[in-house]
């Protein structure tokens, strides 16, 4: 069949109806562009991790590294005389900050300048005779880049004060080099280069390399591996890969991008929902005419691909938008997480949007399926429009309110299903998602009926209080249910997807405040003034360590040993701490075995897990769990399992004897103070502080302190602030999907009140005034924005357990309860309540311009 | 057996609302042959709707049968009574139901375009003088008058050549001058194409050139002589 003027007539209602056009592109360009742009943004972000590791790293295609963090500089050599491995160059890599009021942290490598030829090829014009021999003879000599010389407004022989660890420190450059394009200038901007053996002094690791570059292919390693002199290679080194470290990065934040993938599918889900809301509310306005066309001649089957193929027009024209708007809300997220994972993981310098096609075709992918699963229940009801009913407009609501009783029941089906396939089904997001999505369908499904059984109920009541007029106004709901309910519906799911995000936040943030409250109940703590995301390899001086935990007013010090180890195969982050008495009662314990004893932790081969590591690896209390320790496997008894929000990979808590015992690691990463009792806490604070200014050098700048002191009032707020900046992207989300619910009930309930027009013209030619118009009209909008608010309630808590269970136990390992705050539901309500008033202005002043003779007439 | 044209095998139809059951079709029975003119007579709300959308194959008999040129409606698929009511059958309304989104040409486009019928332009030409719309084809529906709209529903009830043309009161929202020439149109046309034609109607002068009149009582059809129909129309 030719589709010309079918085409015309589907293009004239949607021409007639722009409000309606834009609700449907609007659904599936918000839900596309938010896919998009965290897409991108994530993308972006691994990107930028993996093109840094591969800069840096230059040729190098494998490392050997060692569990306890550094290895013996006898293994280097090792490698290069007795296995043969040429291609060998040893490095040192830490962390320094800059001082001063822009202080910044900078990466060192610290290299062997005549062995780093075949490596870094950015270096190889840098390390002329001239810089090597600098390099070489005077210590503390470094090499920088171009952008970063320009950021410290540094030249050749400039000298930069830095902080190492608790140590300030003065380097000088002896060289800058120059990088191939604007991405390395981004990424070797925080880049430091000195020699080795200034790099040993200046973080102390005499005797010792963090790791060592290898260049070699798969075959030579095999080869390389049948020399006989291999096993002498010791138990707790292991080669990685390239490919693997960026891997083990990638892992490193997978959680967190997964969180925000699943929160951008939420806003996909909502899109679908107003794509379905509205190519029903367009088939429900054209039952005539569909009507007229079967009459005429028009197969069901060639209905239904009209209307799916109007549906797929919008959903392409709202994909492109979509992706439009991807990309330009993808600049502005990017440094939003750019910021939150050098917060949580690594440092992140880059933060520009890098293109990729894959994203986009995705997108695409993403926003016509998701188009063709919005349109295809409308279309099938467009498909079933019976030719007969074109008689009686009376009938079609009738038979609407029967099918609506019916979705009653199927959506009642599609909750439980949706739980079913939440709690029972593949722990997949994808397939949580579509849990998620019938739970969402299902509760729209039910929105028709129940404002059915509430009018029912609600008429009489208005009648005895408003009269006739609160009769017609609960009626006029009633009797155009078929538009009244799709309204509301869509409303409430838009609504209800704001409650839940909120919920979810809410509940996190009081379950991470209450956990903080428990786990800092120290009074001071000290720690090297360096980002989170690097304290494993920065040390407090053992000089320090004495002094501050022999002061008169400290009664009790917990040392902090943070460290990565092996466990059956993976690396696992290891706490060791001696836990304060108050410490002890306050851990937060999800489970333990029934003879827990502190002593026994202490002394004997005992963890505790964090929650996260429990479900990650699958782990109960009772169970054992190996690690990798000096003295080869060791298998540790797991004593108990407690909640945590602060490791999303989890972690091992032992005690501090049992690192010494195991790992003979005596460096302490950050300390605890807890003070005697009657001590003025804030005094003892700012007497540190006074100190250790002067020991910088009475400067002026807090950031030049060998030691950062912290009361655990203001780690709480510092901590707090990270969650919220971490969290500020679900703001955006939530932003997005209260003005989507405004503009989607805008719309329909003007359609709904539009339609109107001759009804209200008969009861002004009857008598009604213009006020009592108004009156009902908002009536009307102000009960349907009501039912919407009250339906989003159960609605949103329902999908907030959802996403707590989805998103956070899923994704990031841990649990926490769900809080209900009543404060979050009075203000969905007054919204729902306030933009359906809003969506009655201009229908009333449309109607009130109408002369009635005119729109009597049908003019 | 002879296959007529047309044939009602004692059908029958209830619809169901609010005020419970109401049987309209209690056996109705019907053999028309082809080319021939039947008018239907009876009451408001006795069934004539009811029987034309029967035969349109626009809803299904609770019992009984619909045979078209020897084939039972249902018998076939919803999508087949669909393209079957395209290709051989035109329905004329009261209500002239156009697609107000469409103007008069495209109206009558409609048809020819669902059947596939080249060489569309010249035919709704022919049609538009014929009905003395020319002039008017870029006009919408609610830009012409009532006789205006029901002359382009009737062309576009006849313009792709069915074999039946079903009318329920054609005439039913036209005055007295507007309605003749509406049925004379209908008359026109329908003779000069050998049309089948069953119309519902109340109009005296329909009675006067159909080929039988047939009246719906107690849900059944019975043959009315012409002097009786009149009499039945003149009160």
């Amino acid at each position: 069949m030719n589709f010309n003027l079918i085409t015309k007539t589907g293009f004239s209602y949607w021409k007639k109806n722009p409000s309606q056009f834009f609700l449907a592109l609007l659904g599936i360009m918000l839900g596309v562009g938010v896919v998009t742009a965290i897409d991108l943004t994530n993308t972006s972000a691994l990107k930028s991790f993996q093109h840094s590791i591969k800069t840096v790293s230059g040729q190098t295609t494998h490392r050997l590294i060692s569990a306890s963090g550094s290895i013996p500089e006898d293994e280097y050599f090792f490698l290069r005389s007795q296995i043969g491995i040429q291609n060998s160059a040893p490095i040192i890599e830490g962390y320094i900050k800059t001082t001063g009021e822009n202080s910044r942290p900078f990466r060192v490598l610290g290299v062997d300048p005549l062995a780093e030829r075949p490596f870094r090829k950015f270096l190889q014009q840098t390390l002329n005779p001239g810089v090597i021999k600098s390099l070489l003879t005077e210590p503390n000599t470094i090499l920088i880049s171009a952008e970063g010389a320009l950021e410290l407004n540094a030249r050749l022989g400039s000298e930069i004060s830095v902080l190492v660890g608790t140590r300030k420190t003065i380097l000088k450059v002896a060289g800058i080099f120059n990088t191939v394009n604007d991405f390395s200038a981004m990424v070797l901007r925080n880049l430091m280069i000195m020699d080795i053996s200034s790099a040993q002094d200046l973080f102390a690791m005499h005797g010792k390399l963090s790791r060592v570059d290898l260049i070699f292919n798969n075959s030579e390693l095999e080869k390389l591996r049948n020399n006989e002199s291999w096993t002498r290679i010791p138990k707790n080194s292991s080669f990685q890969s390239v490919a693997e470290s960026i891997s083990a990065g990638y892992k490193l934040t997978r959680a967190f991008r997964v969180n925000l993938m699943a929160l951008s599918l939420l806003t996909l889900v909502v899109g679908m929902f107003l794509i379905y809301n509205t190519v029903t509310f367009s088939v429900v306005q054209r039952f005539d005419l569909l009507g007229r066309m079967r009459v005429i001649g028009m197969t069901r089957s060639e209905v239904f691909n009209w209307i799916l193929m109007e549906a797929l027009i919008i959903g392409f024209l709202g994909t492109l938008l979509g992706l439009l708007m991807g990309l330009m809300l993808a600049g502005s997220l990017i440094d939003h997480v750019t910021q939150t994972m050098t917060d949580l993981y690594f440092i992140q310098t880059v933060n520009s949007v890098q293109f990729s096609a894959i994203t986009l075709i995705k997108s695409i992918v993403l926003g016509m399926g998701a188009t063709l699963l919005a349109a295809y229940l409308p279309a099938r009801e467009a498909s079933s429009v019976k030719p007969a009913l074109i008689l009686k407009k009376s009938i079609i609501e009738e038979n609407q309110k029967i099918r609506f009783m019916n979705l009653g029941g199927i959506g009642i089906i599609g909750i439980f299903s949706g739980f079913a396939i939440i709690t029972w089904g593949n722990k997949g997001l994808w397939v949580s998602y579509s849990g998620v999505f019938m739970l969402i369908i299902g509760s729209a499904m039910m929105v028709p009926f129940l404002t059915l059984v509430i009018s029912r109920f609600l008429k009489p009541l208005s009648g005895k209080i408003f009269g006739i007029f609160g009769v017609m106004t609960v009626r006029g709901v009633e009797s155009q249910l078929s538009r009244t309910g799709l309204a509301i519906a869509a409303l409430t799911i838009a609504i209800a997807a704001t409650i839940s995000l909120d919920l979810m936040v809410s509940s996190f943030r009081t379950a991470v405040s209450s956990w903080l409250q428990s786990q800092l109940k120290a009074d001071i703590y000290l720690s090297p003034p360096i980002l989170p995301s690097n304290q494993n390899s920065n040390f407090i001086e053992d000089l320090l360590i004495k002094k501050y935990s022999s002061l008169p007013e400290v009664d009790f010090t917990s040392y902090y040993r943070r460290f990565q180890t092996g466990s059956n195969g993976s690396r696992i982050n290891v706490h060791g701490v001696n836990i304060s008495p108050q410490g002890q009662r306050e851990l937060k314990f999800k489970e333990k075995i029934s003879n827990f004893d502190w002593n026994n932790f202490k002394n004997y081969s005992q963890v505790i897990i964090s929650e996260p590591l429990a479900n990650r690896r699958n782990l109960k209390s009772g169970e054992d769990l190996v690690l990798e320790t000096l003295e080869g496997s060791q298998t540790f008894k797991v004593v108990g399992i407690f909640h945590d929000y602060a490791v999303e990979q989890g972690f091992v808590l032992l005690s501090r004897k049992n690192l010494l015992r195991f790992w003979n690691d005596k460096k302490v990463n950050s300390m605890a103070l807890y003070l005697k009792s009657g001590t003025n806490v804030r005094g003892f604070a700012e007497k540190l502080e006074t100190e250790l200014m002067d020991t910088a050098g009475n400067s002026s700048y807090k950031s030049e302190m060998p030691l950062n002191v912290s009361y655990n009032q203001e780690l709480r707020q510092s901590s707090m602030a990270i969650f919220d900046r971490t969290f500020a992207i679900t703001s955006i989300l939530k932003l997005l999907l209260g003005g989507v619910a405004i503009i989607g009930i805008f719309s329909s309930l003007m359609s709904v009140q539009l339609e109107r027009t001759y009804e209200l013209a008969v009861l002004r030619a009857i008598g009604m005034t213009p006020s009592e118009i108004i009156i009902m009209v908002f009536g009307q909008c102000s009960l349907m924005g009501f039912l919407a608010g009250i339906f989003a309630i159960p609605t949103g808590i329902l999908l907030a357990k959802v996403l707590i269970q989805v998103i956070n136990l899923r994704s990031f390992g841990w649990s926490f309860p769900l809080l209900i705050e009543t404060q979050i539901f009075y203000n969905s309500l007054i919204a729902a309540i306030f933009a359906a008033l809003a969506a009655g202005i201009y229908p009333v002043l449309k109607i009130l311009a109408i002369s009635p003779a005119l729109a009597l007439k049908g003019e | 057996m002879r296959d007529y044209f047309l044939e009602l095998k004692d059908l029958q139809k209830s619809y169901q609302d609010g005020s419970g059951i109401h049987h309209i079709l209690k056996g109705a029975e019907l053999k028309a042959e082809k080319t021939e003119k039947i008018a239907i007579l009876g009451n408001s709300g006795c069934g004539k709707s009811t029987l034309l959308n029967l035969i349109a194959g626009i809803d299904l008999a609770d019992h009984g049968e619909v045979l078209f040129q020897g084939e039972s409606l249902g018998n076939l698929s919803e999508n087949k009574r669909t393209l079957l009511r395209r290709k051989q059958m035109g329905f004329v309304f009261q209500s002239f139901n156009l697609i107000p989104t469409l103007n008069v040409k495209e109206n009558l486009m409609l048809p020819l375009e669902m059947n596939g019928i080249p060489n569309s332009s010249v035919i709704i030409q022919q049609m538009l003088e014929a009905l003395s719309l020319h002039g008017r084809e870029k006009s919408y529906p609610d830009r012409l008058s009532g006789g205006e709209q029901q002359r382009v529903a009737v062309a576009r009830a006849l313009i792709h050549n069915p074999s039946l043309l079903l009318a329920d009161e054609p005439t039913g929202n036209l005055d007295a001058e507007t309605s003749q020439e509406t049925l004379k149109l209908i008359n026109h046309f329908v003779q000069r194409s050998g049309t089948t034609m069953i119309l519902a109607t109340h109009s005296q002068e329909v009675v006067e050139w159909v080929d039988r009149v047939l009246g719906i009582e107690e849900g059944v059809l019975i043959e009315l002589k012409t002097d009786e129909a009149i009499k039945r129309l003149a009160l």
